[in-house]
């Protein structure tokens, strides 16, 4: 094979930070000209970062892109466009409003000025449909009325007729059932057939198995390796690759006993259920214990913690908290019952950027420091938060600071004294030391510890795994939108735990 | 400082005043200096006050705008409110023979509940609330139409109409009444736990609710207020020129929002002061008084108006819209 | 006709509005003779077609999911024009073309606004809506003595072809520009991509910001065209032409199958629309409703669009899962 066949996208020292976050750190590898070729790694592997590079949506801060022996010069979605660079987006780029035809083929696959034919339209539309077995669907069918795994596949077909060089898949099977997951397969290995070289991002090992070529890994922004994808691979191998860190560190000390007091149950979670969103799930969270709940991308977790605590709607559940029915699951009926929640996405939710950090941390609590007239109490209020900013050690120059200014992990700090003001029960913490450094998670992860054995119940949805594991009594693993199983700390071991999470246990 | 926050707190070690958010004293001290240094007549007593008396008219709308605002909700039916009190009032001294202070607040509770209305609908639906308020606009001006034409020019009886003009140590009452209002409103915004929320949920919903604040009822809440409070004044601007009439009112939303936003509220919510709304009225009415002063025609000062507000509202952009 | 096409046909965003047209038309025929008598058929034509053609305008920004206030304002100063340079002693043609320029240039600005600085579409308008008035009034002051307008201009309202006033004529080649427009063009289809999904629309390499820019342009000389047309028949110029007509309008365009989220709408919606806010005042006019009970029932109508619209669009977005 020339030099051609095995170089023809290459991605050579690729690295890019985030304030202090370093997401790819010298990347290298290369993809061959009709493979498919696969992305794997745990959240926040940086996966998604070296696509967001490929595709020119951002510049890497070094390392070069070169794709059928031309370097990539200008990182823009533009200019990406025009080399042939593909991406089939997690977040759909579809037209509801529009037909299946026209989604597939927004230029209408005729010149400008000319009269747009919908009976040819329709009739070319029809028959890429039916070379890719997309019987279901018609080509002058609403956008809206197709299914998600459908929509996915028209968005697919788009990037096909523009005969790209290279297409990048992110996640494409997220949300779809086993046989559309399936169909899905087949037509990608059909494309491939054809010469088209796809590059492939995943952590469905039974798919990575059952299609690729080669698998690379990437574990914490850097790469580990690409494995051909033989009959010596094993799923096994990939989990291997995908986790093996040193967790010699007394940053990730695992627990190995737990003393959380199992008789008495806090909170219970009964048959939380939402279409297309989560599968009918429960738990138990008992006081001082810290219940971990795992999933990679796409599992349901969020979604969980979100329609538990009433900032998403769900078809059917309940919620009891000490053993007590939440009549009506609300944000404001949490509160009032002392369980705080702790959001993922700080700069969308749980901060207020622009206001000053005496005011985000006395938030939930303003009522206590005020007067019957509703007058603010400063002086109890200042107090407050200088509690919280001595105990997290938040580096700030004044109360009136405002979170926008500070580094993410003293906003992360900000936020958990928010959470912790109210001094509440239960404490639902969704990503609690996502993007901040080493030493401020270590901190926070200090406090979750310190906080349940006083007897707080803690739940913590984390992508983390070694976090999680540092943390938890027990682990609930996560897939498919359901709960697939169930660690205890005794028995933490990230194989375990990652075999849950990406193995289908149908095999 | 941080909008919201009320005190002024060290930052970075010294004493710091949020320079930008005061631009609106600024402007109306040079507006003042230039049209005492060039109209003859403007620097005295009387014509101070009458300017000041015509503002506090229509301070009542821009209190409840205000209040929006920093929640980022924009009501732009406060005009044809104000005109409602009036045609209200009307309504129910001739048709009910009611004294004035009756009929005065029975127009403040029917505005209180169309006000109501709107903001039940604008969050229960997560409408956009300047579209549902245009809506109110245009039917509330409808009826005061209707009401207006009703008692065509009939003016309204002495005992309805002379508590307007009454002084206070030579100042109309009026004008005392908005101050304190102001002064005691731009305290609670500060002070009170229940006003300091409009600044949580107009700086973050999302976060608001989060940690359990009802959101939803204080804007419904906000927004019955709003309506009332444009009523009342709308109500003492009819008795001031003794009949119901459909000019007033009209367009007063169009120099309350930019009076707002001019003062330096955002339409993007989380910013807003009484006192400097206030100011800002001040700075658009004897901006318009000025321009008639020198015989500019009203039509071009529409013109010039309208360029300010998109002006402003254009800075208001480049600066508040929130990074994505 | 069998069954699927029906099903086709009712799904029909336009439904509703030819529906509604169709029950007023019985209504008002069942009221007695008067409706369809030459007289109230004449004064149906005007108040449709000026309506009709701003409405074009005011759909295809409706696509793209924005909408224009300020279209009364440009008609009532389209039509002060008229009386301006006709004073002036300017030949007809050239009248014309410089009111028509004028709403272009109108446009353009609201374009400039909306597009390229990215003001909020609704204040920008109210703005410009504002400023349009202070400067039509400016003008009207300057014109007071006008008095009629000549013959020949007047000839441009009343003027009819086979039966029809040369401004239904207008409306209905302009009915079918528009349908073609945006149903065969690819240029037009483009409105659709930018209100269904703006940024994916981006992504796919369209220029919305231009596409935008130019639908404003295109809404202000509309409403140009219609204040000429309406200010001739009209025979002298009026201060009062537009009043309120930015929301008959937005009515019009919502119950003829727009909507403010954008992506959906028709031309031969827009003209429905027209059609029903017009019969419908034709039958509060027949009723002997007074006029300011009218605006009262057109505004709670505007309410009620608005709402309704409002949560078929949280219901969609709600069953898709968005929120």
């Amino acid at each position: 094979m020339s030099l051609d066949q095995s170089e023809f996208l290459r991605i050579s020292n690729i690295s890019k930070c985030y304030g202090v976050v370093k997401a790819l750190t010298d990347v290298s590898f290369c993809v061959k000209k009709g493979e498919i070729h696969t992305v794997l790694g745990e959240n926040g592997a940086g996966k998604s970062t070296l696509m967001k590079i490929i595709t020119g949506e951002t510049t890497p801060d070094a390392g070069t892109i070169e794709l059928d022996g031309q370097q990539v010069k200008t990182f823009s979605p533009a200019a990406a466009h025009d080399m042939g660079i593909h991406m089939v987006h997690q977040e759909l780029a579809v037209f509801e409003n529009l037909t299946v035809a026209e989604n597939i083929y927004p230029y209408h696959n005729s010149e400008r000025a000319k009269k747009i034919d919908y009976k040819k339209l329709y009739q070319e539309t029809q028959s890429q449909l039916e070379l890719f077995g997309l019987k279901t669907i018609t080509p002058d069918a609403p956008m809206a009325s197709v299914t998600l795994a459908g929509q996915q596949m028209v968005e697919i077909l788009r990037c096909i007729v523009a005969q790209p060089k290279v297409i990048i898949l992110d996640e494409p099977t997220s949300g779809l059932n086993d046989s559309e997951a399936e169909l899905l397969m087949q037509i990608l290995v059909r494309l491939k057939n054809e010469g088209l070289t796809i590059l492939y991002i995943s952590h469905r090992l039974r798919e990575i198995m059952q299609i690729s070529d080669r698998v690379t890994v990437l574990r914490d922004g850097e790469f580990v390796t690409t494995l051909v994808n033989d009959e010596t691979l094993t799923e096994n191998d990939l989990i291997n690759n995908m986790v093996g860190r040193d967790l010699s560190q007394s940053l990730y000390a695992i627990k190995t006993d737990s003393n959380a007091m199992r008789e008495e149950v806090l909170l219970e979670v009964k048959n939380l259920a939402k279409k297309n969103a989560l599968c009918s799930t429960g738990l138990k969270l008992h006081k001082g214990e810290i219940l971990g709940v795992f999933g990679l991308e796409g599992s349901g977790t969020t979604k969980l913690s979100r329609m538990m605590y009433g900032l998403e709607r769900k078809d059917s559940g309940e919620v009891y908290i000490e053993g007590e029915q939440v009549s009506r699951v609300n944000p404001r009926s949490m509160v009032q019952r002392q369980v705080m929640y702790l959001n993922n996405n700080r700069k969308s939710a749980g901060l207020l950027l622009d206001m000053a950090v005496t005011d985000n941390v006395s938030l939930p609590i303003v009522k206590r420091v005020s007067s019957r007239f509703g007058l603010i109490n400063f002086k109890q209020l200042d107090e407050l938060s200088l509690r919280f900013i001595k105990m997290f050690s938040i580096a700030l120059p004044s109360l009136a600071t405002k979170p926008r200014n500070l580094s993410g992990g003293n906003q992360q700090k900000v936020m958990l004294s928010a959470c912790l003001a109210p001094e509440p029960k239960i404490l639902i913490a969704n990503e609690p030391t996502r993007g901040i450094d080493v030493g401020a998670k270590a901190e926070i992860h200090k406090f979750l510890l310190e906080i349940a054995a006083k007897g707080v119940g803690v739940i913590v949805f984390s992508s983390e795994l070694p976090e999680l594991m540092k943390l938890s009594d027990r682990i609930l693993v996560m897939r498919n939108n359901s709960i697939a199983g169930e660690v205890a700390c005794g028995d933490f071991t990230e194989q375990t735990i990652m075999r849950y999470a990406a193995v289908d246990v149908t095999e | 400082m941080a909008e919201g926050t009320g005190r002024r707190l060290e930052e970075n070690g010294k004493k710091k005043i949020d320079p930008g958010s005061w631009i609106i004293l600024l402007l109306v001290v040079i507006l003042f200096v230039f049209l005492s240094a060039t109209r003859s007549n403007f620097f005295t007593f009387n014509n101070i006050h009458s300017i000041i008396y015509g503002v506090s008219f229509n301070f009542f709308a821009a209190i409840g705008f205000t209040l929006l605002i920093i929640m980022g909700e924009l009501d732009l039916s406060v005009g044809s409110l104000f005109g409602f009190g009036g045609a209200m009032m009307g309504l129910f001294v001739f048709s009910y023979k009611l004294p004035a202070g009756v009929a005065i607040a029975l127009a403040m509770l029917v505005a209180a509940l169309i006000g109501l209305s709107a903001g039940f609908l604008v969050v229960r639906f997560r409408l956009n609330s300047m579209m549902v308020t245009i809506g109110v606009m245009m039917t509330v001006k409808g009826i005061n139409w209707m009401l207006v034409n009703k008692f065509s020019g009939r003016q309204l009886p002495v005992n309805a109409r002379s508590f307007v003009s009454v002084d206070v140590f030579g100042i109309k009452w009026i004008i005392l009444v908005m101050v304190i209002i102001a002064v005691v409103l731009e305290v609670l915004l500060a002070r009170s736990r229940h006003l300091k929320q409009l600044y949580y949920i107009g700086h973050n919903v999302d976060t608001s609710i989060l940690y359990g604040l009802n959101a939803n009822q204080v804007k419904c809440i906000c927004f019955a207020v709003s309506a009332a409070l444009s009523a009342f004044g709308g109500a003492l601007m009819t008795a001031r020129i003794n009949h119901p009439d459909v000019t007033v009112g009209s367009n007063l939303e169009i120099s309350i929002i930019t009076a707002a936003v001019v003062s330096g509220a955002s339409i993007f919510g989380g910013r807003g002061s009484i006192v400097r709304t206030m100011l800002g009225v001040l700075f658009i009415f004897t901006l318009q008084n000025g321009m008639t002063s020198y015989g500019i025609n009203t039509y071009v000062q529409q013109i010039i108006l309208g360029i300010i507000l998109i002006l402003a509202i254009y800075l208001d952009i480049r600066v508040n819209a929130k990074k994505a | 006709m069998n069954l699927e096409s029906l099903r086709r046909l009712g799904k029909k965003n336009e439904l509703i509005a030819v529906v509604l047209c169709l029950a007023l038309v019985i209504l008002l025929t069942l009221r007695g003779g008067v409706f369809w008598t030459g007289g109230n058929l004449n004064s149906l034509q005007a108040s449709i077609a000026p309506t009709a053609i701003m409405a074009f305008g005011m759909m295809l920004l409706l696509i793209c999911g924005y909408f224009d206030l300020s279209i009364g304002s440009i008609m009532l100063l389209s039509g002060i024009l008229c009386g301006k340079f006709a004073m002036m002693g300017l030949p007809i043609p050239l009248i014309v073309l410089l009111v028509l320029l004028a709403g272009l240039a109108a446009g353009c600005i609201n374009g400039f606004l909306v597009s390229v600085l990215k003001i909020n579409a609704l204040i920008a308008t109210i703005g410009t809506q504002y400023m349009g008035y202070g400067l039509a009034m400016t003008i009207w002051d300057q014109i007071r003595g006008f008095g009629k307008f000549s013959d020949s201009f007047i000839a441009i309202g009343e003027g009819r072809f086979l039966g029809l006033y040369y401004m239904t004529w207008i409306a209905l080649i302009l009915l079918a520009v528009f349908s073609y427009f945006l149903k065969y063009t690819s240029a037009g289809r483009r409105l659709y991509f930018v209100g269904g999904n703006r940024e994916a629309s981006k992504l796919i390499g369209f220029n919305d910001t231009r596409i935008l820019f130019m639908t404003y342009a295109l809404t202000g000389l509309l409403a140009s065209l219609a204040g000429i047309l309406a200010v001739a028949r009209i025979q002298s110029p009026s201060q009062y032409m537009g009043d309120g007509i930015h929301m008959t309008c937005m009515i019009a365009c919502v119950v003829g199958g727009g909507s403010f989220a954008g992506g959906k709408g028709s031309a031969a919606g827009a003209v429905f629309g027209v059609a029903f806010m017009s019969l419908l005042t034709n039958m509060f006019n027949l009723l002997e409703m007074k006029a300011q009970l009218q605006n009262v029932i057109v505004g709670l109508v505007l309410v009620a669009v608005i709402v309704m619209d409002g949560y078929l669009n949280l219901k969609k977005m709600r069953e898709m899962g968005k929120i």
